[in-house]
């Protein structure tokens, strides 16, 4: 196979050249999941666009208010292991320690996961629950920001646009109290694609006990990664007490609409989310 | 840069440049293997899942059967054939891997040492946990891991040769 | 003899070396010169007639050489393990039966030509029904695959000893419990290559990755008529066989030996990942039903298995595993009656094969949880149910096994003395612990498809050193470092100073390859009895030069002496230099050839003394079952193997390690699933192979017995690593949570319906 490849070196080249080749021209960031399309001729595409090298879609910055903006080509290994993440989304740091494997890390980037919007993957349920913004340019140069809860649409789709570039992901700091956690579970390897990942931010009262505002994000379980707002709304004033928090689940979950794949059945992820859930609520407040 | 269906590729290859004419939908594994005859990295699942195919560029490690050969232009490609070499005396690793039997068919092992190297560069004296953790993505269907991961560990002590771990408990059967 | 120089020491392994330096050459790493690549074409449809193939928009693709059909393969090119139930061909030939069969090759200058080129082939079916489940394959009116097989059972096997039925009517007590196995792929990570390359003179040499040489030369020359003297094959190192490239899969090798001769130039075929997964065979799929039948004390009367093997759309091993699973079922326990009936059957999905303990992987999953139920029925211990049952030393079992060293016993003993086997349980509100057992045979040296032949060339240099021309071949079970210590150790030179030479067929003497855990055994002793003539020969002339009797020599470690004074020694090469410095001079090169002492079982009954030895082992698994998601985590695996002498304790170990990881693989995450004929997971991706974080705590332990028929009392052990996991694990589920998976993998969706079930059901 054979294409136009176009190292570009500014987000106004990656632009123009979008322009140009439209449908025809593919983003190539860290090229993981693009390269195995390819490979099988799901896509054969005209011009590939590699990103890589434009230094402004890269990197992680503090941002004003105190949080961050990740480029959206920063490599997954970068955010594992930046201090700044560290310091302030511990969440962002382990969620992205067990994405695929240190050599998938090592290139793939943070851009490349949340575009391709496969179903079972880590960061996004934790983008939810940290409320991140993801910012686009246009290729006419206007900029558009996507809150997380509305960038996943449907099984591999998001809101961008075919004639949008991804820039990158801001995330302002959680207000105080919040404490988070993170669940992998995986039916097969340790290496597989998780079945269900679920990040939780959790701000309990002062009693330590009681909860002022729980945040669920699920990824894994169905085929866009949502937030389970009735079940965060139903949590509100629980005591996060196992039983407690299962009697707020209980009836909050019935809209769950479970994908059945080759990890496990619809019928199993249903009744094992919230299993998942409770535990990470109580990881996080522990 | 812009690069049309078939164009000229430079790095430097385990020290040494090297200028090879690929097609922009090549992948630097098959451009080692086919192009450079470099062997020791091999290609396996082909989809980034299973290691055989690491290499370091600029000293990161990556598949190189998802990394276009367009992409290492400029770039330095370190595979097994530049850790050590049989002449010139191996690499701590390889010593480690031959004398705790950590290699058997030997498909997996230039990838597994390549990406052992890489660990041990960021982190000289990792965990068992550690080393799990990291090697997640280099699979080998012979030895069962233990010995790998002794032979890694040992190199983090200092030393090449295995101990008391790759000791194998004999029992005579009671009767005999 | 005096103490062992190198039998029993962890001598390091003598490839090792080149594989750490990248520089250990395999098959796919070969490039000729002027080389063409091949690519395969395969069946979209799982059964249908090929109505018409049109190649005319692919042969016109610039840089393809040429297109091959199943028209263009000669009618009588038909081949398969077993001979009554030979079928495989290399291109369909106007019938489909599976979806990834190939339908046609391309032949081109380069890989990527040879890609585009096969998409542009276009092949019209005439579909027809399509059958996939073995049991709906059996019933009167099921889609008929192959005709000479109306009934779809490509082979049955039947064995009987003793009154059955009325064992099971004067029992105290009969259990009965239907169990299932799943297809698990090799996952060789080098998949299987061939390359053919004619000589002007019509002299056929091909490069192949199979375990067994001589048997590709035999069935090279017999399927194509070519003298076994025109034909050399060479086997360089293969990365990972497992069985999966035992004598069968031959398909690309007729393909590239074709094409190559049609064109004039060497030609490559390579299955790719997602082929070797379609085409390489994978441990075939059975359905058991045992029935146990014991008596108050809890002895065993009889025990009846009807087993039905998924054969897939063609025969390779399928027929053996059913065969071969009666003769391992009578070998390992003592009973009054057996009944072994086993139906291969054809299915519209790929076909398995032969893998690490060829049918005993699925067939000892089946019957170890049987052994498990009936114990726990009967309310014994499942170890001392195995105690009171398990064959000896000295028996001679309901099939005719005689067993000539056992540490089955040990073995289990050994096992569970390594876990607290009889204390309570832990257990917290979420995670229970249990601990479950399995114990196996497996056979060393048999004569499953005939004579088991094994050769060794000791070809000796004047410096002392030593060539061994070996029939086997290194697929990284270490086989050339324990042929080197059998070699040294017998004609007393050094272990560094040996060779092993081996994979070419116009060099190295006939052989069975590397298969069946007949190695270090079958091999070894060919190696053992070449290398006593070599020494015998080189006595002679050291007794010369020490003037002494013959008889009075000893060799160890590249000396020769007097065994009441050895300080009066020669070297190797002195002694070989007396021989050869004189009128009527002696070169010193020795040639032998072993057959496995085993017996052909009786055509009718089976009976008969199977294996030249028996292999045992037992595992037990620690395992902790999470009760609200079912999750299985194995946290500890013993695996006691009885190896007869061990000849390299770590390289032995090297092979429980790397078994047993391949069972947890087989007992919980390894899965090639078929539905309605169409592969699911046929890559890396979804195919999930256990990775360093699935590694459970491995206790190795051997058990030393003194097999006599096998060289320095050693035993095959290759197979056995593997055997027993994934039947422990399963058992130790049961010990934790009280219920009873039945098919693997045990997945946690499985372990947590039954939890649920038992949930209902206990109110």
């Amino acid at each position: 196979m054979a294409f136009e490849y176009l190292a570009v070196k500014s987000v106004d080249e990656a632009l123009v050249a979008m322009q140009k080749y439209g449908e025809e021209g593919k983003i190539y960031s860290g090229g993981v999941a693009l390269s195995i399309l390819m490979k099988s001729r799901v896509y054969e595409p005209e011009a590939i666009i590699d990103i890589s090298g434009v230094e402004a879609l890269c990197g992680i910055e503090e941002t004003p208010s105190g949080g961050v903006r990740i480029g959206a080509g920063t490599p997954h290994r970068d955010i594992e292991t930046s201090a700044l993440i560290g310091q302030k989304f511990p969440l962002l740091a382990e969620v992205f320690r067990n994405v695929a494997t240190i050599r998938i890390r090592n290139v793939g980037t943070i851009g490349g996961n949340i575009i391709f919007a496969e179903p079972a993957s880590d960061p996004p349920a934790a983008l939810l629950v940290l409320e991140a913004n993801m910012k686009a340019k246009k290729v006419d140069g206007r900029e558009r920001t996507i809150p997380a809860s509305e960038f996943w649409t449907d099984y591999y789709e998001t809101a961008l646009g075919e004639d949008e570039l991804l820039t990158g992901v801001e995330i302002d700091p959680l207000p105080g109290g919040f404490r988070t956690a993170y669940t992998r579970f995986t039916t097969r390897s340790k290496e597989d694609k998780p079945c269900i990942s679920i990040s939780v931010a959790v701000a309990p009262e002062e009693d330590g006990k009681t909860c002022r505002e729980a945040r669920i994000g699920l990824g894994g379980v169905e085929a866009v990664f949502r937030r389970v707002t009735a079940a965060e709304d139903a949590l509100k004033g629980v005591e996060l007490t196992p039983a407690a928090i299962d009697a707020a689940l209980s009836s909050t979950l019935d809209d769950l609409g479970p994908l059945s794949d080759i990890r496990a059945s619809g019928d199993y992820r249903r009744h094992v989310t919230p299993v998942f859930i409770r535990r990470t609520l109580l990881k996080a407040i522990s | 840069m812009s690069l049309s269906a078939k164009s000229v590729v430079s790095f430097t290859l385990n020290g040494e440049p090297v200028e090879v004419m690929v097609s922009t939908g090549r992948y630097l594994v098959d451009v080692l293997r086919e192009d450079l005859s470099m062997m020791g990295t091999k290609r396996s699942c082909d989809q980034g899942v299973c290691g055989t195919c690491s290499v370091l560029l600029n000293g990161r490690l990556v598949s190189s059967c998802l990394t276009l050969a367009v992409r290492a232009e400029g770039a330095e490609v370190t595979t097994i054939e530049g850790l050590g070499s049989l002449e010139e005396g191996l690499h701590p690793l390889q010593e480690s891997f031959a004398s705790h039997g950590a290699t058997q068919c030997g498909y997996c092992t230039p990838g597994m040492i390549v990406s052992a190297v890489a660990l041990l560069e960021e982190n000289p004296d990792p965990s068992e946990e550690e080393i799990k953790h990291w090697l997640t993505g280099n699979l080998c269907r012979c030895t069962g891991y233990q010995k790998i991961i002794d032979a890694i560990r040992a190199v983090a002590e200092g030393r090449t040769e295995p101990g008391p771990e790759a000791e194998v408990e004999i029992v005579k059967a009671y009767e005999e | 003899m005096s103490e062992l120089a190198y039998v029993g020491k962890s001598v390091p392994r003598v490839d090792a070396p080149e594989k750490v330096a990248g520089r250990a050459v395999y098959t796919l790493d070969l490039q000729l010169p002027k080389m063409l690549f091949g690519k395969l074409k395969a069946s979209e449809v799982p059964h249908a007639r090929i109505k018409n193939i049109d190649t005319s928009r692919a042969e016109k693709l610039p840089g393809v050489r040429l297109v091959l059909t199943g028209e263009d393969m000669p009618e009588d090119l038909v081949w398969g393990v077993i001979p009554v139930c030979y079928d495989q061909i290399p291109l369909a030939r106007e019938k489909v039966r599976f979806i990834g069969e190939s339908v046609a090759a391309v032949v081109a200058t380069d890989e990527d030509i040879a890609k585009e080129a096969i998409n542009l082939i276009d092949v019209e079916y005439e579909e027809l029904p399509a059958v996939f489940d073995v049991f709906e394959a059996m019933r009167e009116g099921a889609p008929v695959i192959h005709d000479k097989y109306p009934n779809n059972i490509a082979f049955t096997k039947h064995m009987e000893f003793g009154e059955v039925e009325r064992a099971f009517d004067e029992a105290a007590h009969v259990s009965e419990l239907s169990t299932s196995s799943s297809r698990q792929a090799h996952c060789c990570f080098e998949t299987h290559v061939s390359i053919a390359d004619w000589s002007a003179s019509g002299d056929l040499t091909v490069y192949n990755s199979s375990q067994c040489p001589s048997l590709s030369h035999q069935y090279f020359s017999k399927l194509l008529h070519i003298p076994e003297s025109k034909v050399r094959v060479i086997t360089n190192y293969i990365g990972g066989g497992f069985g999966g490239k035992a004598t069968s899969k031959f398909n690309i090798d007729f393909l590239s030996i074709i094409a190559a001769k049609k064109l004039g130039r060497p030609v490559k075929f390579y299955y790719d990942r997602e082929e070797e997964f379609l085409l390489g065979t994978f441990r075939t799929n059975q359905f058991h039903t045992t029935r146990i039948a014991t008596d108050k004390e809890g002895i065993l009367l009889a025990r009846e298995m009807q087993m039905t093997v998924d054969n897939g759309a063609y025969s390779d091993y399928g027929p053996v595993v059913g065969a071969i699973t009666a003769h391992m079922g009578g070998s390992l326990y003592n009973f009054k009656a057996y009944r072994h009936h086993a139906n291969v059957v054809y299915t519209n999905t790929p076909y398995g094969g032969a893998m690490r303990g060829v049918g005993n992987g699925g067939y000892s999953f089946g019957t170890e949880v049987a052994m498990d139920h009936h114990a726990n029925e009967i309310g014994m211990d499942p170890a001392e149910f195995r105690f009171k049952n398990m064959v000896k030393k000295g028996d001679t079992t309901i099939i005719g096994a005689k067993i000539t060293s056992c540490g089955v016993h040990e073995c289990v003993q050994e096992a569970i003395k390594r876990v607290p086997w009889h204390e309570a349980r832990p257990s917290s509100n979420d995670t229970k612990r249990g601990y479950g057992l399995s114990v196996a045979v497996h056979f060393t040296g048999a004569r499953a498809m005939g004579p088991e032949t094994a050769g060794a060339f000791i070809k000796m240099n004047k410096d002392g050193t030593v060539e061994v021309l070996s029939g086997t071949i290194e697929m990284g079970n270490g086989s050339n470092t324990t042929l080197s210590q059998i070699c040294a150790e017998t004609l007393g030179v050094r272990v560094e100073d040996v060779r092993i030479i081996n994979g070419d067929t116009a060099v190295n003497p006939y052989g069975w390859g590397v298969r069946g855990s007949r190695t270090t055994t079958i091999d070894g002793q060919a190696t053992r009895l070449a290398a006593i003539k070599a020494r015998d020969m080189l006595f002679r002339g050291a007794a010369e030069l020490l003037e002494c009797d013959a008889k009075d020599l000893e060799a160890s470690r590249g000396k020769i002496f007097v065994k009441s004074a050895p300080e009066n020694s020669v070297s190797h090469s002195e002694a070989y230099m007396k021989l050869y410095n004189k009128q009527g001079s002696e070169a010193v090169y020795t040639t032998a050839s072993y057959d496995s002492p085993s017996e052909d079982p009786d055509p009718v009954t089976g009976y008969g003394n199977w294996s030249a030895a028996y292999a045992f082992g037992a595992k037990v698994a620690v395992v902790e079952v999470d009760t609200e998601t079912g999750a299985v985590e194995v946290k500890k695996l013993v695996c006691a193997n009885d190896v007869g002498t061990v000849v390299n304790p770590a390289g032995a170990m090297g092979q429980i390690e790397g078994g047993a990881l391949m069972g947890v693989g087989y007992a919980l995450t390894e899965d090639f699933q078929v539905e309605d004929g169409q592969p699911v997971n046929p890559n890396w991706l979804d195919y999930k192979l256990p990775t360093t974080q699935d590694v459970p705590e491995l206790e190795t332990v051997l058990i030393e017995t003194e097999n006599p028929t096998g060289p320095f009392g050693a035993k095959g052990l290759g197979e056995m690593a593997q055997l027993g996991t994934s039947a422990a694990i399963a058992n130790a589920v049961f010990d934790a949570v009280g219920v009873r998976i039945t098919s693997l993998p045990v997945t946690p969706e499985k372990v947590l319906t039954a939890l649920r079930e038992k949930e209902a059901a206990d109110g």
